[in-house]
């Protein structure tokens, strides 16, 4: 048997053609070494190679053993986490909604929660299925479609009305780290080029992230990029692997903002005094009970009234828009501390278990990907949780799974979405069949002239 | 000497195991070092070698990586903390199991 022959019958074994070309490289490369020993050892070519694939064995029973290892596999414990948290997120939105005076919230909200919710989890699997290297063969173009898209928004006002644009603005941003992180991916290797063009990249969506109202999403995609940039400098995407570099990187990103902060502080009645106001209302809310303080304190007066088991207590007349921004204190306060943390005990458990899937991944793409998409949602369910309970200044947006809005499950189905095909391709994809373009072997063969011509 | 190979499956993984806890090695490499160590008994097929190989990083035993070698891009494999723990818990198993082999068959020789 020739070795195309013995590679063609091993990999018809394998059901998932995804995983043939890392399996037939890593079999050709073992075939193509003996080969080489029995040429050193007096075999002509053809010989060396009949006696090579002899010695590989019986390739119909290693293709059905292989067959079994490398299967896309759906990550079931995410998913029923993933499907609890909206249940009760909708389940919570239909009490708020019964509250809320107005008729075409009472009475058609839970509808269009439900569709939003199911188009979510629609997408989620639609991206699920889809092999995530996508993202890798199409890095630089999405960014810059991203860009594009961002840059209209902020720039020229589109969508003109100004909620869309700011709901569009808000959860289009959120796409933008995996799509970073697939950039970072094709510059590694590269040493410091690959860092400035890493930070080049990142330069642009800094100073349009800043264009948003708040300090929220800026904040959000500081500690997201220190986060990558760790990640990629403990990995030694960029040169050496550096625990120097990653330490200075954090002393200057911990620095700055401190220096900014006290500057917002001591500033009252420049450009920056609504921001000093906000802060001093957070530090001592009494005193502005009436202006800044007004939510903090309604906040207060919610957790004071929190039982172990359902208390009922509704706040929709203390917090407007609490179906959005204020569904998990709803939780606590209506179904009390018991199912509150129940709730809490499964988002853990998801962000437990999506950290752990991206950071034992051998394919760097997958891993860098999957904590991007991982500490975006874990980065924004911590702004929203804290915020919720009145202990941390920035202004909540929505709580993945349970908030509700469109564009709030579209965006977090895309990144649970990536994920679940991180887990799902783990056995199956190589980091070298990221490469956008084939590589190509030359090989040259070199004969002895015949004596006789 | 020929050995039954059912003797030998069993183990198999515990032996590539412990083969890696010496150095990181590639395929290649680890058929050639189980020959040379087992006297020639242990002959294995590369067919067998790699699916082996595969369930054994699915399982988070191994790790693997890709380095240039002479010239070659190699994958080498590397046993991973928690490969080095069902390694101990193996060959624990496997000592229990040899010393009530050799009780026995030293009850088999002392009949003789």
């Amino acid at each position: 048997m020739q070795m195309n022959e013995y590679l063609s019958t091993l990999t018809e074994q394998i059901r998932c053609r995804k995983a043939h070309p890392m399996i037939e490289e890593e079999y050709r490369a073992h075939i193509e070494e003996q080969m080489e020993d029995y040429v050193r050892c007096g075999m002509e070519q053809k010989e060396a190679e009949e006696a090579a694939v002899a010695q590989m064995g019986d390739p119909v029973e290693a293709g059905v053993a292989l067959d079994r290892v490398h299967r896309p596999k759906l990550c079931v414990s995410v998913i029923f986490a993933i499907l609890f948290l909206t249940v009760v997120g909708i389940v919570m939105q239909a009490v708020m909604f019964a509250d809320v005076q107005n008729e075409v919230v009472q009475n058609e909200y839970l509808m269009r929660s439900i569709i939003y919710n199911l188009i979510g989890l629609g997408v989620m699997a639609l991206v699920c299925y889809m092999d995530y290297s996508f993202l890798y063969k199409h890095a630089l173009g999405l960014c810059m479609a991203w860009y594009a898209v961002i840059f209209a928004s902020v720039f020229f006002g589109v969508p003109f009305d100004y909620h869309a644009r700011f709901t569009l603005f808000y959860h289009i941003t959120v796409l933008f780290y995996p799509l970073y992180a697939a950039c970072m991916f094709r510059y590694r290797n590269q040493g410091a080029a690959g860092f400035v063009k890493s930070v080049a990249l990142a330069l642009p969506a800094a100073f349009l992230m800043l264009q948003a109202p708040g300090a929220t999403k800026i904040f959000e995609f500081y500690i997201l990029m220190l986060m990558l940039f760790t990640v990629a400098f403990l990995k030694g995407w960029f040169g050496r692997k550096g625990l120097l570099k990653t330490v200075l990187m954090w002393m200057f990103a911990i620095g700055a903002p401190v220096i900014r902060i006290l500057r917002i502080l001591n500033a009252p009645n420049s450009a920056y005094g609504y921001r000093a106001a906000r802060l001093k209302a957070f530090i001592h809310p009494e005193a502005y009970a009436e202006e800044a303080g007004y939510t903090a304190m309604q906040i207060r007066d919610i957790l004071s009234g929190i039982r172990l088991s359902g208390s009922a207590q509704m706040i929709g007349d203390k917090l407007p828009n609490a179906y959005n921004d204020f569904i998990l204190i709803g939780i606590f306060a209506y179904f009390g501390a018991i199912v509150g943390i129940l709730v809490c005990a499964a988002f853990l458990f998801f962000f437990v278990r999506v950290f752990a899937i991206s950071f034992k991944q051998k394919n760097q793409l997958a891993m860098m990907i999957g904590t991007a998409c991982a500490l975006e949602l874990f980065l924004r369910s911590v702004i929203y949780a804290l915020s919720d309970f009145g202990v941390c200044p920035l202004t909540q947006m929505c709580m993945p799974f349970m908030s509700y809005g469109l564009w709030s499950a579209l965006s977090n189905a895309v990144l649970t979405g990536l994920l679940l095909s991180i887990y799902r391709y783990e056995d199956v994809l190589s980091e070298k069949q990221m490469r956008t373009f084939p590589h190509y072997r030359l090989r040259i063969k070199l004969e002895k002239a015949d004596p006789v011509s | 000497m020929a050995v039954d190979k059912s003797l030998i499956s069993g183990s198999t993984s515990m032996l590539l195991l412990k083969l890696l806890t010496e150095k990181d090695m590639y395929g290649y490499e680890m058929i050639d070092a189980l020959d040379k160590k087992s006297n020639q008994v242990f002959q294995m097929k590369a067919g067998t070698l790699y699916p082996l190989l595969h369930s054994l990083v699915e399982k988070g035993y191994l790790t693997f990586y890709e380095q240039e070698a002479g010239g070659k891009m190699r994958k080498y494999y590397s046993i991973t903390k928690s490969g080095r723990r069902f390694l101990g818990g193996k060959i624990e198993e496997w000592e229990e199991y040899r010393n009530a082999v050799t009780n026995v068959l030293g009850g088999i020789a002392l009949c003789r």
